[in-house]
């Protein structure tokens, strides 16, 4: 958390996330890369880069982070080495996929408002659903902590979970098809497990798709990084010329919906 | 998995362990020695990529199942 609160010294500018979120929640006790939403705003940036710059961060392939490119979705990625030889990793978006523009607005200003700054159990339930397999026991461990039995039954991966759910409150019964339609018509914990596997592999199929039209859409970028030497240079140094060679090669709109 | 540091936990892993019921300190000491032993496959996900939109670099896409299976 010192970064997060060191870039939140002022307002808050970051939002922890995804594996730092689970260490956070204590589903795990470490990720190796951390994870953070940005404010989408050019001061919010500056404040990231600064702290990033203390610790001697470089850039990794990734957009700049500046928001040309934030906000089109894509990711910025850096990379410190600690005092004590420990490799930081530092990944930034404003704008993370599966997260609707009005719950990422909510979730700024419940963090304004003195919310931890650190990703909701629900959010991080949408934000987990990668193309990762190992993300899909973080889903369903997060299920379990939801205070709402129809949040629970929304995301449980747990076939058993789900018919104990429906049989604890029967009100969830007739709102099946709209919480879970992929589980809709289900009776039994066989059929129940084959609707959640498919939807596993549902979710992990859209994910791979959107990074692979991201990866298709950077193709360009990629070699124009490696050639340009900006993960050999200090990120004060690097960034500047980093905007300049990105424009007009890495798209500013975004490539997946 | 996790290793873990402490003798009388070493043959546990992170899923044996109440990882809520634990106090902040220990929490705190074992997810440093986590992260710590987690510098071992620094060679190994050295070109991957987590929680945006790249998952790995450009020639390296053999690394793929592993990313999908959550090895890398």
């Amino acid at each position: 958390m010192d970064f997060t609160d060191a870039c939140n010294a002022e307002r808050p500018v970051v939002i922890l996330s995804s594996g730092q979120a689970c260490v956070w929640y204590r589903l795990s006790l470490a990720s190796k890369d951390g994870d953070w939403l940005v404010r989408e705003d050019e001061e919010a940036l500056a404040v990231v880069r600064a702290q990033l710059a203390r610790l001697g961060a470089r850039y990794r392939l990734g957009a700049p982070l500046d928001l040309r490119w934030l906000r089109a979705g894509w990711s910025s990625h850096l990379e410190a080495v600690a005092g004590d030889g420990l490799r930081l990793r530092f990944d930034f978006v404003t704008r993370p996929p599966r997260l609707a523009a009005g719950r990422l607005a909510a979730m700024w200003r419940e963090v304004a408002a003195g919310a931890p700054a650190v990703v909701g159990r629900t959010d991080l339930v949408r934000l987990k659903q990668t193309m990762r397999l190992k993300d899909y026991a973080f889903i369903g461990s997060l299920a379990t902590q939801l205070p709402d039995p129809a949040d629970q039954l929304r995301w449980t991966l747990d076939p058993e979970h789900l018919l104990g759910l429906l049989r604890q409150h029967p009100q969830l019964r007739g709102r099946l098809g709209e919480l879970r339609p992929s589980c809709a018509g289900a009776e039994t914990a066989e059929a129940m497990a084959g609707c959640i596997d498919a939807e596993v592999r549902r979710m992990r199929n859209d994910d791979e798709r959107r990074i692979r039209a991201y990866a298709a859409a950077q193709e360009p970028w990629s070699g124009r990084f490696r050639t340009g030497g900006f993960d050999g240079q200090p990120l004060g140094q690097a960034h500047a010329p980093m905007c300049a060679a990105a424009a007009g090669v890495l798209p500013e709109v975004a490539p997946w919906p | 998995m996790a290793l873990i540091d402490d003798p009388s936990r070493r043959f546990l892993s992170e899923e044996d362990l109440d990882l809520a019921a634990l106090p902040a300190a220990e929490f705190a000491r074992l997810s440093a020695a986590a992260l710590r032993a987690a510098q071992a496959s620094n060679e190994l996900d050295r070109h991957c990529y987590s929680n945006g939109c790249i998952v790995v670099e450009p020639g390296y896409e053999h690394l793929l199942p592993q990313i999908r299976a959550g090895v890398l």
